[in-house]
């Protein structure tokens, strides 16, 4: 074991530790699954399925959030749902959805969802990916790349930060949601005004937004801020594309939204766009926001 | 796990360094490199349009360009960045940058770094392929931004966006920031109840290649995965950021230290005619093709299912070290 130099002199006070801990960026992660390829006869449905058992947290820390982190690739035709049953509560939702689509094609990515809303650290819990092949004719494959379970956690213990150090907090705003979206309209979703909490010592710097859907073609549904020096919405990050012939979308939008941050309050909303002629589904897999601090 | 000390043991000792208990540690923030907002670039014309800013929009003196197909609508997009001075504690480790987003059809996408005193550009990612089946592309691209240590804490960052569609404008979002990856200086020190997680750079951004068609190529690697000495970590995880056109597979393998053999370890494939997902991020977990002495062996395959010859490009190959104490 190495052993900290811990009588070196040091500019700092002992006292002050936990502070720079709470600079610092810790998470436990659990390995779900590795590399596999499933097999979709025509028209049929397959499911895998893993037993985990979620990482614990140490004692003096506070749990940030637990993401599920899902890195795929899928075939034409190919749909996926996503559970996640809490073992100790026999609590089950759906926490990812992308519909089987003519026009998915070959979609990949590595995308995230929470599951912090029904899941606590070190619950044992079992996830399922109902894969769906809508294609009558041919078999289809969907790929894991990896999946894995993030858990963030920090050390704050209510002291103040030391200057110039970092710190982050993460605050879920939504949690995986299907929404119909009427045809041939558009409009509003849901509205949301979240407030920059206060952490002592600390200076809020940044705030990043990690955005998560997936929408069927010809429809989108926008992340959009509140400018409010000119009073207008901005459209930021988009899932989907409200054109003919675009495909079905899973996107992962990383966004910095600094700047539309006023009085410490952020407030923005999904924006939906259906230029479909029948009504079709958008799923929103997460909204967090990740908020940075600087000790000063 | 060995009897280490716990977080809070620590004040205990009334003269303790914090930077001693918490020496090796890293720290992670990140810096707005190009303005989020919606991109809208107008049909290719015999005009040519730059954004000097992501506000200003001006028009250059209209160039005759035959061939729209050559002569795209061109937005600009630069900025400069300032990377802050960091506490005495603390040294750069890695900076990255991340784009997110979405690319409209038709639309082709470069991001550059450049030296703000020479002007030197230096070409660091391209997504979007440019023609009509990129509909609605995501961008994800994750690479090197600057080497380490740092000679230079001011830079340039541009993006360039172009526009094919002769018929009609586009609409693309684009997001690009940087992570900045700090580390504490000194020996690593476990404290229980941390984590600590290692980035390493494995491939940087290989150009834009052309590969012939029917034909295949490979990119070898090698790292070594143990970040502590003589440590196994708890995960390992690549982050494999590509560019391709249609038709390209990429296969990544890892050597399996038991077997001998290679197996496949991640998987895209882009053997459609309408293949999107052109460039994004695929994450592999390699935890078990770590050796006993921290190697991991792999190549990256890239498969071109075309008659013709097609173009790729791996921006980056990341490591993620994950140990938990």
């Amino acid at each position: 074991m190495h052993i900290p130099k811990i009588f070196e002199r040091s500019p700092f006070s002992s006292s002050l530790l936990p502070n720079l801990l709470s600079a610092i960026y810790f998470k436990r992660v659990k390995r779900v699954s590795k590399f596999q390829s499933v097999t979709v006869p025509a028209s049929s449905s397959s499911s895998v399925t893993f037993d985990v058992q979620v990482p614990s947290i140490p004692p003096n820390s506070e749990l940030e959030v637990i993401v599920l982190k899902l890195s795929f690739w899928l075939d034409c035709y190919i749909g996926i749902e996503v559970k996640v049953t809490n073992n100790n509560t026999n609590v089950t939702n759906t926490v990812a959805k992308l519909e089987p689509h003519e026009l998915n094609v070959g979609h990949a990515g590595t995308f995230i969802t929470v599951i912090s809303h029904f899941v606590n650290p070190n619950d044992s819990i079992t996830i399922s990916i109902n894969v769906t092949n809508s294609d009558s004719a041919n078999d289809h494959v969907f790929i894991i790349n990896s999946m894995l379970i993030e858990v963030f956690f920090s050390y704050y213990q209510g002291t103040k930060m030391l200057s110039d150090v970092y710190t982050r907090k993460f605050i879920v705003v939504k949690t995986y949601t299907s929404y119909s979206l009427t045809a041939n309209s558009s409009g509003t979703l849901e509205e949301f005004s979240i407030s920059i909490p206060k952490i002592a010592g600390g200076i809020f710097e940044q705030a990043l937004i990690h955005y998560v859907c997936s929408t069927l073609s010809n429809s989108s549904v926008q992340l959009e801020f509140y400018d409010s020096v000119n009073a207008v919405y901005v459209s930021t990050c988009t899932c989907g594309f409200a054109k003919a012939n675009s495909p079905q979308h899973c996107n992962y939008c990383i966004q910095n939204v600094t700047n539309f941050v006023y009085d410490d309050t952020l407030s923005f909303r999904l924006y939906y766009v259906n230029n479909n002629n029948v009504d079709v589904n958008a799923y929103i897999w997460s909204i967090v926001l990740e908020l940075l601090y600087k000790g000063v | 796990m060995p009897d280490l000390p716990t977080l809070f043991e620590f004040p205990k000792y009334v003269t303790l360094g914090i930077k001693n208990a918490l020496s090796g540690y890293y720290l992670v923030f990140d810096l707005l490199a190009i303005k989020s907002q919606a991109v809208t670039l107008d049909k290719a014309t015999d005009q040519r349009y730059i954004f000097t800013s992501p506000t200003v929009l001006h028009t250059l003196t209209p160039i005759f360009l035959s061939d729209p197909i050559t002569s795209p609508t061109t937005t600009v997009l630069t900025n400069e960045v300032e990377l802050p001075q960091l506490p005495e504690f603390l040294e750069y480790k890695l900076i990255l940058f991340i784009i997110s987003g979405i690319i409209d059809s038709y639309v082709k996408g470069y991001f550059y770094r450049y030296d703000v005193d020479t002007g030197t550009e230096y070409f660091k990612a391209i997504f979007g392929y440019g023609d009509k089946y990129t509909l609605s592309n995501n961008v994800q691209c994750l690479g090197k931004f600057v080497d380490t240590p740092l000679t230079k804490y001011k830079h340039g960052v541009k993006l360039v966006l172009e526009n094919y569609n002769i018929q009609e404008s586009s609409k693309s979002y684009i997001n690009v920031y940087l992570r900045c990856i700090a580390k504490i200086k000194g020996d690593f020190v476990s404290l229980r109840g941390t984590s600590f997680e290692d980035s390493l750079v494995i491939v940087d951004f290989t150009g834009v290649k052309s590969l012939a068609g029917n034909s295949s190529t490979s990119h070898s690697f090698s790292f070594n995965a143990f970040s502590i000495p003589n440590k196994k970590p708890d995960v390992v995880i690549l982050e494999l950021s590509y560019y391709s056109s249609k038709f390209i597979d990429f296969n990544v393998y890892l050597l399996n230290p038991v077997s001998g053999s290679y197996e496949l370890a991640g998987q895209f494939k882009g053997n459609y005619s309408q293949a999107e997902g052109r460039q994004t991020v695929l994450t592999i977990d390699a935890t078990d093709y770590v050796a006993n002495d921290g190697t991991v062996d792999g190549y990256v395959e890239v498969v071109n299912n075309d008659s013709t010859t097609r173009e790729y490009a791996i921006i980056s190959l990341i490591a993620k070290i994950i140990y938990t104490f």
